[in-house]
Formats: structure tokens, C-alpha cells, sequence
């Protein structure tokens, strides 16, 4: 029996406040040309007072989902969930009138939705479920240190949501590939110091300033096109696919730079390197769903284009998955974009 | 494998001039960092493409705005020698 994991359908959800460049903190200093030629990113948007994952997370789902939808198991992957415990996905099946079905969380920085693709196959491989949906969110915003101009310029919320469901090896749309990494020896360039047990353990309050997200940037520049690099040509090797038969990559949008080099490092032309940086920013583990989605609703992706998507993250983590895009059951336009 | 100040500056050269497609004439001994306008991210960037090319890791740590290229190709080739010869690098 086959049990190749499908992508049946994509959504993508960004919450309506959207901050141009323009509209940053006076404070900060930066106009609108200082950003985009350092970033490449024009606006983000923000969940704003009262807005938390599993509210964006709900919206990206209900967009994928069908009324008659069948689902068998929610994963949910962000790096801001709800609580520290428990975890957002059981809230979010309730809230989605999903029933008791299994639902966890996946955490694994900005590379959650790759790790959460693979974890979903593997449910679908194991025989453990038939329809997997996968909802990736996240709300920066709720994390940043007002303060620190490098995050604030590049970090936007939003959330993305995939079906999928058990298919064949060679139908369009099954996940054929993935490569996946860590190093934990590099865990500090990336980090919330607090909230969690490491620093509970010491029974010390926290530090000003140690709730709020933390990116050594040069530094994680340095890994990052080096490991996406690595993770693409490794998945390409294993597929026996040359950077040739890449029609498009869809990288984790954290950074025009970032993407450039990796696609000068890989060989890949520029205009098959495909995202939407400048209308989101970096939106966290949902960055690649929230691409995907609009890629497809533009037309940027089409039924048949040999697909790779990459992504790198905080722990430090990476990994790429391939498929060869499907015609999808239904086109979703994000709204607010 | 120790590499030469003048080798690594030709390198740096080199990959200013391809990979970030900076005008050859910019990009001189004395030239700075803060005149060719490389920040942090193409410095990181710099340091990688030398680090492969070299085989030894290149940090951009101690670069300012206000290091030459000549300082800066100095700087590399000292982290490319083994510890007695950076000190006859140093020296000369």
C-alpha cells in the first residue's frame, strides 16, 4: 500500500494592521529605501492587542478547510504558542469543531513547517492518519523588544495551513524528499533567554529584556546561507535532480540577502528563487506556507514545476522538502495582501 | 595553509568585484570598509566566501567601518598561518 503524504490544499492568513517602512519607529531611524536595500522588505503586518497564534492559526485553517473536510491528526508549528503549556493544537482542533483527533505543537524556530511536513509524512507513512492538517503561525510581534530596530524592521505575524492527505509516490503534490538538520551548539544565536525551565531552574527573576527574542545577525547570516546551501544540494542529490530541473525554490523569507546568496551559492537563476519578503517580512515558521500560498494564487507556481522549498531556524535548525507542484482543489487568495 | 597578505587581497578583490559586483576602481589597498559601504551582512557574507576559499575560518570580528582592505587582507592572512608564522607576519 502507498502512503505518500499529498499536498491537497494551501492557505495563507496575515492579519489586516499592515506597518510599511514608513511607519516604523521614528526613533528608529530607518526610511523606507534603508530597509528595502538591507532587507528587501517594504511592509509587515502585526496581530495587534488581543491577537494571539491560535487566532491566526484558526484563520489560515478555516481557509484551507472545506465544510465536509475530514481531518485525522492537527499539527501545529510555532514559536510562539499560546502558553508555555499546554500546547496550541489541541485548542486549535477545538476550536476548528475537529473533535478528539491527535494534535500536537512542532517547534523548530523558522524551520518548523520543513520539520512539520516531514513529521506529517511520517504520520501518513506510519499508517496513523489518512488527512494531516498542518498549520503554521506565528505572532513575533509579541516578542520583540521594542527597542531592538534589526527584529523589528524584519519580523511580521502571520500563519499558513496545508492539507494533506495519503496518495502515490508519483502523483503531483507528494512530498518525495526531504533533508533535515541540526546543531545546538550554535542554540544562543537565536533566543527568548526566558520563560522556560532553564532559566525557572535558577530561581533567579529575569533579567530586563530576557522575554524578548534574540538574533546574532551576522552570525546567523553566516549559517544560514551555508546551511540552506548544504540542505538544498543534499535533497538534490538524493532526488538525483540537478539545480537545472529546479523551477522554483521557495526559501524560509527571512531576508532578501539571505536568499540571494543561497541561490548564488546553489546556481539557481534569481528568478526561480520565488517569495513575498516585501509584502510580510519574516513571519516565522509560517514565512514558507504564506509564500507558497501566494505564489500559487499569482500563478508564480504552476501544476507540474519541480518545487523545493528550504528553511533555517533558531536551535539551530534547517531542512528542504521537494514535490512537484499540484493543481490544488482550491486557489486561496491571502487576504489583506 | 599560509596564504600571503598581497594573495588574500587579491581575493578579497576578486570577490568584491564578482560577487557583490563592485566597481574595480573602488576597490583599492586603502579603500575602508565604510567607503565601499559594506555592512555587517556583506561582511558576514565576505567571510564566508574567504573562509571556504582559504579553508580556515575568517571572522569579520575587529572590522570597523574605518579598516582598509589592506588591514583587512592583513588581518585574514594572519588567521590562515600557524602561530609562529603570524608572528613573522605581524612583523613585517
Amino acid at each position: 500500500m502507498t502512503r505518500s503524504c499529498v499536498v491537497e490544499a494551501l492557505a495563507g492568513w496575515v492579519p489586516p494592521l499592515r506597518v510599511t517602512n514608513d511607519q516604523l519607529p521614528e526613533s528608529w531611524g530607518v526610511t523606507d529605501s534603508w530597509v528595502r536595500s538591507r532587507t528587501g522588505i517594504g511592509s509587515r503586518h502585526r496581530a495587534g492587542h488581543g491577537v494571539a497564534t491560535s487566532d491566526l492559526a484558526l484563520a489560515a485553517a478555516e481557509s484551507v478547510l472545506r465544510g465536509n473536510d475530514s481531518v485525522d491528526a492537527l499539527l501545529l508549528t510555532t514559536s510562539t504558542p499560546d502558553h508555555p503549556l499546554p500546547a496550541t493544537a489541541p485548542s486549535l482542533a477545538a476550536r476548528l469543531g475537529l473533535g478528539p483527533i491527535p494534535a500536537f505543537d512542532v517547534s523548530a524556530v523558522c524551520s518548523g513547517f520543513v520539520y512539520a511536513l516531514a513529521t506529517a509524512a511520517g504520520w501518513v507513512a506510519a499508517g496513523l492518519a489518512e488527512r494531516v492538517l498542518l498549520v503554521a503561525a506565528d505572532v513575533y510581534s509579541t516578542m520583540l523588544d521594542p527597542t531592538d530596530r534589526a527584529a523589528g524592521i524584519v519580523f511580521g505575524d502571520g500563519a499558513g495551513a496545508v492539507l494533506l492527505r495519503r496518495g502515490e509516490d508519483d502523483e503531483p503534490g507528494a512530498l518525495i524528499g526531504f533533508d533535515l538538520g541540526s546543531d545546538g551548539g550554535h542554540a544562543d544565536l537565536i533566543m527568548v533567554p526566558a520563560g522556560g525551565a532553564r532559566h525557572r531552574a535558577t530561581g533567579r527573576s529575569p533579567a530586563d529584556g530576557d522575554h524578548y527574542f534574540r538574533m546574532h545577525g551576522s552570525e546567523v547570516f553566516k549559517h544560514a546561507i551555508t546551511r540552506m546551501d548544504g540542505s538544498v544540494s543534499t535533497l538534490l542529490e538524493s532526488l538525483g535532480w540537478s539545480v537545472d530541473e529546479v523551477d522554483r525554490l521557495v526559501g524560509h523569507q527571512a531576508n532578501a540577502r539571505i536568499l540571494k546568496a543561497v541561490c548564488e551559492r546553489l546556481g539557481l537563476p534569481a528568478d526561480r528563487c520565488v517569495g513575498n519578503l516585501a509584502e510580510v517580512g519574516n513571519t516565522g515558521a509560517a514565512s514558507i506556507p504564506l509564500a507558497l500560498a501566494q505564489a500559487h494564487a499569482d500563478g508564480r507556481l504552476r501544476p507540474g514545476q519541480r518545487v523545493v522549498v528550504a528553511a533555517f531556524g533558531g536551535g539551530l535548525t534547517w531542512g528542504s522538502a521537494a514535490l512537484v507542484w499540484p493543481d490544488l482543489s482550491h486557489t486561496q487568495v491571502i487576504p489583506h495582501l | 595553509m599560509p596564504t600571503s597578505p598581497e594573495a588574500v587581497y587579491r581575493l578579497v578583490h576578486d570577490t568584491l568585484t564578482t560577487k557583490f559586483e563592485l566597481p574595480a576602481a573602488e576597490i583599492r589597498p586603502d579603500a575602508t570598509i565604510g567607503e565601499l559601504e559594506l555592512d555587517s551582512l556583506a561582511l558576514a557574507e565576505l567571510a564566508v566566501v574567504l573562509s571556504e576559499e582559504l579553508g580556515v575560518e575568517v571572522t569579520e570580528e575587529g572590522v570597523t567601518r574605518t579598516t582598509t582592505l589592506d588591514e583587512f587582507a592583513a588581518g585574514v592572512a594572519r588567521a590562515t598561518a600557524p602561530a609562529g608564522d603570524a608572528a613573522a607576519l605581524d612583523a613585517q
